[in-house]
């Protein structure tokens, strides 16, 4: 083992020996994959983007069986059962549920008369406190929750029309059920892939957007880092190097705060289960440490203050959330979004294109901080 | 006295640097409310200003799929939600790039006769996402279930009633039939909407979405202000605290003493920019709602009172700064996901709503839609989680006297 390599491994365990002896840096690493652990549990619990209070005013017959078939599909849309109309419409008034749907009696019979006339008239009533466009949406998914008895009867009675007595067997309803089951058309139509191709993940909408927080938590973390390096600066650790070589020891600060955050990163991921692939997910995530790593460097080296990098760290978190793809899609057009490692990182996930983009970033900013200190130095 | 001039002093001390915090806490704000311009502009809830706007990449001229998309655009319920817009996939892929398109779909040319045999096997591929998923593909996934349901069960309709005619042995009447029932099937597809009879009844949800993500806006701006204000407390003198231990000002007085200042700053920079840009806004009319900024920000004092309280507590048990930093990431943007600073909290299960709703960030918006509404906030949560803090904060610094004597 060289000397270098011995001092900078001696280096390293004395900034983590730092680091740990207060014991809240440990206590915020540990906080991070627990709650996501707590997360990932929670978004196997029943919930929904809308929650909707289903109520059926017969018992055993085609409400029932279409509620039934409701609850036990998986969709955004949250329901909650009630006994009884006025339970259902008390919930709406309270505000617990934000629609309710009160499936008629006889509702086989009233869609059979709608398919003998050929006229759509309402059957299910519906309670809402106000219009919007989220339950617009819903009433489509209740619509073709109901339109395929509609269909089917449709197709009873059409047949029971054409052929009428003049059927040469008379068709039972077991027959009329195997004949309308006798071509089986695949269920699904669509088929979502990413921009680049690759297939869906399957998600759940609660903790797909963790993992964007948690790589704007890596940001804050490569940050705090730069604010800790300034903060020896200013308490004169490190006058014993001269400014200009100073920056080996921010990057190296930067290795040891964004490692242990990476490892905090790998453990709450694996705790949401959403780690896929583990060769490219280590692979993207030292990509983004990398990125992070310059990021932040140049800040520090562009902002000399330690206030200017505290007052930073907030806009910076407010301009990740909205521009990177945590929560929204928003596209600028003038490449400002480029600026945030994150960015790239959750593109990365399913494009993996974007690994390239994240190397060439690494090595620019790279470049950009040794550059700018050296310019920096040289002035002052 | 002696508590008196303490805290006068910590006063002047703020006002030094508020030189440096105060613009940078407004610039905080200003980007806020830009952030939370695009945040609002973008979300699924405001699509009704903003239609859906779906691309369709693929053959569709002269067959019955462009027949029944621009059938859809004219006659069905969904045209009020969904523009279909034909082109080329290079164009399709520029434009959902530049954010044109909400989406666009690639219908292969074997799409039509996969359906029209029953086979269903070449699906169309739409574009989920790109990068990370957001809400809108959620939403999207869930409208293709829709889509399939409407389309499949016609098909069973149609093949169930060919094959019965072909086992009676009436092949002669099967395309005419076959038409009629078709006829029949889109005729309710396109009124399928009509089934449901919708009653509204008129009573608002509570808070409209721009007045809830304006109270997530505006906490989030205080919760974050801890960050921003992270030189007023790094930068303190360690060793003072055991100085005034000596002068005669325990740790109760200390803390208060700094508290207070720091409080009233907080409150300040809040209540500045709201109090300018009701101003500019005719009372932040963009709202419609019909409370004035005066009893806005009269409600921002407890609210204040307690954020200001949280800060003050982490600093005192933090004094890391990479630790503090990311404790503070952890309460206002973990803890703020939880009480629904981002989505709502009605789109989580109800355990996390209890958990979400208890939490100071979760008392915090409680209150603030409380204000917001006119009814009023919970203001005994909020004193409960301001009186913890102190106690904490105070607890830590007589520690920390104690240690250092």
């Amino acid at each position: 083992m060289g000397k270098r390599m011995r001092r900078g491994l001696i280096w390293w365990y004395l900034t983590e020996k730092r680091l740990f002896k207060k014991p809240g840096y440990l206590l915020v690493l540990l906080m991070v994959p627990v709650l996501a652990w707590a997360m990932g549990r929670q978004a196997g619990q029943e919930a929904g983007m809308v929650t909707i209070g289903l109520c059926c005013e017969e018992q055993g017959g085609l409400s029932e069986e279409i509620l039934e078939r409701m609850i036990s599909e998986e969709s955004i849309l949250r329901y909650l059962r009630f006994d009884t109309e006025q339970e259902a419409v008390q919930a709406v008034k309270n505000g617990s549920v934000s629609a309710a749907w009160i499936f008629p009696e006889r509702l086989e019979e009233k869609l059979a008369k709608m398919a003998e006339k050929g006229r759509i008239t309402p059957v299910i009533r519906v309670v809402e406190r106000e219009d919007d466009i989220s339950l617009v949406f819903c009433r489509e998914v209740l619509c073709s929750q109901v339109y395929p008895s509609l269909a089917y009867l449709t197709y009873e009675g059409f047949v029971d029309s054409k052929l009428g007595a003049d059927g040469n067997v008379e068709l039972t309803e077991e027959m009329f059920r195997d004949f309308y089951q006798s071509v089986q058309v695949g269920d699904d139509l669509f088929v979502p892939v990413y921009l680049e191709g690759t297939a869906d993940s399957g998600e759940h909408y609660l903790t797909a957007p963790l993992r964007g927080l948690l790589s704007i938590w890596l940001v804050v973390s490569g940050m705090a880092a730069v604010l800790y390096y300034k903060r020896d600066e200013d308490l004169g650790v490190l006058d014993f190097v001269p400014a200009g070589r100073r920056i080996k020891y921010a990057f190296g600060l930067q290795a040891v705060v964004l490692g242990n955050g990476g490892i905090v990163f790998l453990m709450a991921c694996g705790a949401l289960e959403i780690l896929e692939n583990w060769r490219q997910e280590l692979v993207s995530l030292l990509l983004l440490l990398g990125c992070i790593a310059c990021f932040c460097v140049l800040l520090g080296v562009l902002i000399p203050k330690i206030e200017g990098i505290g007052l930073l760290i907030p806009i910076l978190v407010i301009l990740m959330v909205v521009l990177c793809p945590v929560f929204l899609q928003i596209r600028l057009p003038w490449g400002i979004q480029g600026v945030l490692p994150p960015y790239y990182y959750l593109h990365a996930l399913y494009a993996p294109g974007y690994r390239r983009h994240m190397l060439i970033y690494f090595l620019i900013g790279a470049f950009a901080c040794l550059s700018v200190n050296w310019i920096y130095h040289k002035r002052s | 006295m002696r508590y008196g001039k303490y805290m006068f002093a910590q006063l002047k001390r703020m006002l030094k640097l508020a030189v440096g915090v105060f613009p940078t806490a407004m610039l905080l704000f200003v980007s806020l409310g830009i952030a939370g311009y695009y945040f609002f502009q973008s979300s699924i809830f405001t699509q009704n200003q903003n239609k859906f706007r779906i691309g369709i990449v693929g053959k569709i001229d002269e067959t019955y799929l462009g027949f029944g998309i621009s059938a859809v655009q004219t006659l069905d319920s969904s045209r009020f939600m969904v523009d279909f817009i034909p082109m080329s996939e290079d164009e399709a892929r520029k434009k959902y790039q530049a954010g044109e398109l909400t989406t666009y779909v690639m219908v292969p040319d074997e799409f039509l006769d996969s359906v029209v045999y029953g086979r269903n096997d070449v699906p169309i591929t739409y574009v989920a996402s790109e990068g990370q998923k957001g809400l809108g593909a959620f939403l999207m996934q869930e409208l293709s279930k829709v889509v399939s349901r409407l389309v499949t069960s016609s098909q069973s309709s149609i093949y169930g009633m060919q094959r019965a005619l072909v086992f009676e042995g009436r092949t002669e009447q099967l395309d005419e039939i076959t038409d009629e029932i078709n006829l029949k099937l889109i005729n309710f597809v396109l009124n399928r909407t009509k089934l449901a009879e919708l009653e509204e009844l008129g009573l608002s949800k509570g808070l409209l979405i721009r007045q809830y993500y304006f109270c997530t806006i505006l906490l989030l701006f205080c919760f974050l202000f801890g960050i921003v204000s992270a030189p007023v407390f790094l930068r303190r003198n360690q060793q003072l605290a055991k100085w005034m231990r000596i002068r005669g000002i325990g740790a109760a007085g200390q803390v208060l003493g700094e508290y207070i200042p720091y409080f009233v700053f907080l409150f300040f920079c809040t209540a500045l920019p709201l109090f300018l840009v009701g101003r500019a806004t005719g009372g932040l009319a963009f709202l419609r709602w019909k409370l004035g900024v005066g009893e806005l920000i009269r409600g921002l004092l407890p609210l204040t009172m307690m954020i200001a309280a949280l800060h003050f507590m982490i600093y005192e048990l933090f004094h890391n700064p990479v630790a503090n930093l990311l404790f503070q990431f952890i309460v206002t943007m973990g803890m703020g996901y939880v009480s629904g600073f981002f989505l709502p909290a009605a789109f989580f299960p109800d355990g996390l709503i209890a958990l979400g709703r208890i939490l100071p960030t979760g008392v915090a918006l409680d209150y603030l839609s409380g204000i917001m509404l006119g009814s009023g906030g919970k203001g005994w949560k909020l004193g409960a989680y301001l009186t913890a803090f102190l106690v904490v904060s105070i607890l830590a610094r007589a520690r920390k006297i104690q240690r250092e004597v």
